[in-house]
C-alpha cells in the first residue's frame, strides 16, 4: 500500500512534514534552501529540534528482554512442529512400506534429509537459493552444529513428564554401554539380537540419522506403551535425545506416535 | 546500529543445516534474532500477549518456509518480514483492538526496561511518554517507526521487511515522527496551544498542514 507523498518543491515556504522529519533524521542530505530556512525559521527550528529528540530517545529505547515463559513457549512450539513434521513421515514411510521394500543405502540418506522437508511442504527446493545438503547425509549435515548456541535443556519438548520418564530409562541402559556408543538395542530393520531389557522385542522402529539408545514398556494414559529414546548418531554426545512414545509393547514402524520430543539427557 | 552484529553467513548455515534435518539448527537461528524480534513484536502488537501470539506464529511460518527462503534479502530481515506480517495478521483479525497496555509502567516489563540507575527522572518519562505515544500511531506509521527508529534498519532494509517502496517508509516515519514530536511539546508545554505565539508571524496553510499531522 502506498500513501501520497507531497512533492518536494525546491524552496517552501515551509518545508513538509517529510522534508522536515528528513532534515532531523539526516541533516547530512538536506538541500541547501532547506538549511537556509530552517535557520531563519524558528518554528522550523523548533519542530526539528523537537524531531531530533524524538529520533534520539527512540534510538535509545531499551530492548525488553524475551520473558522466558516466551522463549519455552517458542522452544516447545518448535519441537511439536518437529513432531507433526516426523509424523507426516511417519505416514508417508508406512503407505510406502506397504507397497514396496524398505528403503536402504543412499535411499535411506534421502529420506532422512527430505523427511522434515517435505513434511513441511517445502520439496521445491531446487530453485532455493541455498544449496541443500542433500548428498552429505544425515552424519555430515549434523556435525557442523556446535551445539554451543543450542537450547539443549530448553529445547526440550516442555514435556516434563516425558522428559522424566526418559531419565528413569537412560541410567539403565547406559550401563550396558557408554554415552556415545550405541546401546545394543535391537533395530527393525538392523538385525534383531535380542536384548536382555527386551528380550519380549524383536526390535524397535528405526529413526534414519538415529540409533536406539533405550526402550521401557509403561501405562501412558491408561494404555499400554512404549518409550524408545534415540541419540543422534553422528553427534552421539548430544546433551539431549530423542524420545518417542509409542502406542502398545513392541512397536513397529507402523505404531501409533502418542507422544515424542527433544529432552535433555 | 543494532543490527551490525548480524552474521548473515552464520544466519544461512543454521537455515541450510535446518533443511538437512538438523533438530537443533532452527533453534539456534531463532535464538540469534529473537531478541530483536521479540522487541518488534512487542512494540508493533502494543501488548505482550499478542507480541507472544504472533512471535510462535512467526517462529511456526519461518519454520515451515524455511525452503522456499530465496536469499533475495538478509535471513534476519526475512524473519523481521515474518514477524512483523505475524503482527500485522494478528491487529487486522481483532474486530475491536483491545486497549493497548503496553508499555504498563506497573508492568515488570517496563520496570525493566528502565532500570537503568544512570538514567534521569526526566529521561525516563520521555522514554514513557514515547512508548505508550508509539502505541498508539496507526498500525503502519508505528511499524515503519519501530524499524527504522528504534530497531535501527536502513529505510531500504524496513521496505523490504515491509514491503513498500523506501517513499513509503519515509512518508509513514515522517507522519509518525510528527506525532510523536507533538507529544512530545504536549509534555514540555500542556499550554491548550502552545504554537500560538509562533502562528502569529506564520502563513496560515502550511500551519494548517502542520497542524494536521
Amino acid at each position: 500500500m502506498t500513501e501520497p507523498q507531497e512533492p518536494r518543491s525546491a524552496v517552501p515556504a515551509h518545508p513538509t512534514p517529510e522534508e522536515l522529519s528528513e532534515y532531523a533524521f539526516r541533516p547530512e542530505t538536506a538541500a541547501a534552501g532547506l538549511r537556509e530556512h530552517t535557520a531563519s525559521c524558528a518554528a522550523c527550528a523548533a519542530e526539528i529540534a523537537d524531531l531530533r529528540t524524538v529520533l534520539a530517545t527512540l534510538a535509545e529505547l531499551p530492548e525488553p528482554e524475551l520473558p522466558a515463559e516466551v522463549g519455552i513457549r517458542l522452544d516447545a512450539a518448535i519441537a511439536r512442529a518437529w513432531q507433526e513434521a516426523d509424523a507426516d513421515a511417519e505416514k508417508q514411510q508406512h503407505a510406502a512400506a506397504g507397497a514396496s521394500a524398505p528403503r536402504k543405502g543412499h535411499r535411506l540418506s534421502w529420506g532422512r534429509i527430505a523427511r522434515p522437508v517435505g513434511a513441511l511442504g517445502v520439496l521445491a527446493l531446487a530453485g532455493a537459493g541455498i544449496g541443500l545438503a542433500v548428498s552429505q547425509g544425515p552424519e555430515s549435515s549434523s556435525s557442523g552444529a556446535s551445539g554451543a548456541a543450542a537450547p539443549d535443556a530448553t529445547g526440550a519438548s516442555g514435556d516434563v513428564a516425558l522428559a522424566q520418564w526418559v531419565r528413569t530409562v537412560l541410567p539403565v541402559t547406559s550401563a550396558s554401554g557408554p554415552v556415545g556408543t550405541p546401546a545394543k538395542i535391537p533395530q527393525h530393520g538392523q538385525g534383531t539380537s535380542p536384548d536382555a531389557t527386551h528380550a519380549s522385542c524383536t526390535g524397535y522402529p528405526q529413526r534414519a540419522g538415529y540409533t536406539v539408545l533405550a526402550a521401557a514398556e509403561k501405562q501412558f494414559d491408561g494404555e499400554p506403551a512404549t518409550l524408545v529414546v534415540y541419540q543422534n548418531s553422528a553427534r552421539p554426545a548430544s546433551p539431549t535425545v530423542l524420545a518417542v512414545v509409542y502406542a502398545g509393547p513392541c512397536p513397529t514402524v507402523s505404531s501409533q506416535i502418542l507422544d515424542q520430543g527433544v529432552v535433555s539427557r | 546500529m543494532r543490527e551490525a552484529g548480524r552474521d548473515d553467513a552464520a544466519d544461512l548455515d543454521c537455515l541450510r543445516r535446518h533443511l538437512a534435518g538438523d533438530r537443533e539448527a532452527f533453534g539456534e537461528l531463532l535464538a540469534r534474532h529473537r531478541g530483536r524480534l521479540w522487541a518488534v513484536a512487542l512494540r508493533t502488537t502494543g501488548n505482550p500477549e499478542d507480541a507472544a501470539d504472533a512471535l510462535q506464529d512467526a517462529a511456526l511460518s519461518a519454520f515451515k518456509a524455511a525452503g522456499s527462503f530465496r536469499q533475495d534479502s538478509a535471513v534476519g530481515t526475512w524473519l523481521y518480514r515474518i514477524t512483523v506480517n505475524a503482527c500485522l495478521d494478528r491487529l487486522r483479525r481483532q474486530a475491536a483492538r483491545p486497549t493497548v497496555h503496553y508499555p504498563d509502567a506497573d508492568s515488570a516489563v517496563w520496570r525493566e526496561a528502565t532500570a537503568d540507575p544512570v538514567d534521569m527522572a526526566e529521561q525516563r518519562e520521555l522514554r514513557l511518554v514515547l512508548e505508550q505515544a508509539l502505541a498508539l500511531l496507526p498500525d503502519e506509521q508505528r511499524t515503519a517507526v519501530v524499524l527504522v527508529d528504534v530497531q535501527g534498519l536502513a529505510v531500504q532494509e524496513a521496505a523490504e521487511v515491509l514491503g513498500v517502496p523506501e517513499g513509503t517508509v519515509k512518508s509513514r516515519c515522517a507522519r509518525g515522527r510528527a506525532k510523536l514530536a507533538a507529544t512530545l511539546r504536549e509534555l514540555r508545554n500542556p499550554a491548550p496551544d502552545p504554537d500560538v505565539s509562533v502562528q502569529i508571524d506564520r502563513p496560515a496553510a502550511p500551519d494548517e498542514k502542520r497542524g494536521a499531522r
